[in-house]
């Protein structure tokens, strides 16, 4: 199956997005970039999509199909208008992008979206380990 | 010292904690940090501890 459904994500810095589906394996190579109304998402057949919007499925960041998988489809995220991206996953690759999958994409969001804030708050990196399966992250103010 | 701990957990929601900060400097580093896990600003609470030496603790929640 390949019918797309779309959840909502408090992912609102494309740079920190970038770097989290780097972290699950999509490197930049890998990834689409769309400005204004984003590009159209292609299945498994290489056929345009009408799941989610009648004019055709788009996104603003991609990774096609050929790198997600054998018979995937292409993976979205489409930014909304208060700024955050949805994501647009098929029925079919939520096999490969589950849940578990999904909360790792998480993690590397906030631990990026983090970082970029200690750093324009002006914080200094302290240490980073990891305890009880947590990340702990240490900043130092002045 | 003044400290800035993040803690991100399996699900990749985070905590902030903030040692050695006092007041308005302690809420200012908060509200970054709630703004930009994607939180509404309003959702910081101010402690009684708010005019003291800062010890805060701020679960930053997410959905997604």
């Amino acid at each position: 199956m390949s019918a797309y459904s779309k959840n909502a994500t408090i992912y609102n810095d494309r740079e920190c997005l970038i770097k989290a589906l780097n972290e699950m394996g999509y490197t930049n190579e890998m990834i689409e970039l769309h400005e204004g109304e984003g590009a159209q998402l292609i299945d498994y057949v290489g056929r345009a999509t009408t799941y989610l919007d009648k004019t055709g499925d788009k996104a603003n960041i991609i990774v096609r199909r050929k790198f997600v998988g054998g018979a995937a489809n292409d993976l979205g995220f489409k930014r909304e208008a208060d700024g955050t991206y949805s994501a647009i996953v098929s029925a079919y690759d939520r096999g490969k992008h589950n849940p578990k999958w999904m909360d790792g994409l998480k993690r590397s969001y906030t631990e990026a979206r983090t970082h970029k804030e200690a750093k324009r708050q002006g914080l200094k990196f302290y240490w980073m380990q990891v305890v009880n399966g947590k990340k702990v992250i240490k900043y130092l103010a002045a | 010292m003044k400290i800035v701990t993040v803690t991100i957990d399996e699900k990749g929601d985070a905590d902030v904690v903030l040692e050695g900060f006092a007041g308005k400097g302690c809420a200012a580093i908060t509200e970054g940090f709630v703004k930009a896990h994607g939180k509404s600003v309003s959702g910081v609470q101010h402690t009684a501890d708010y005019n003291k030496p800062c010890l805060t603790k701020t679960k930053l929640q997410q959905k997604g």
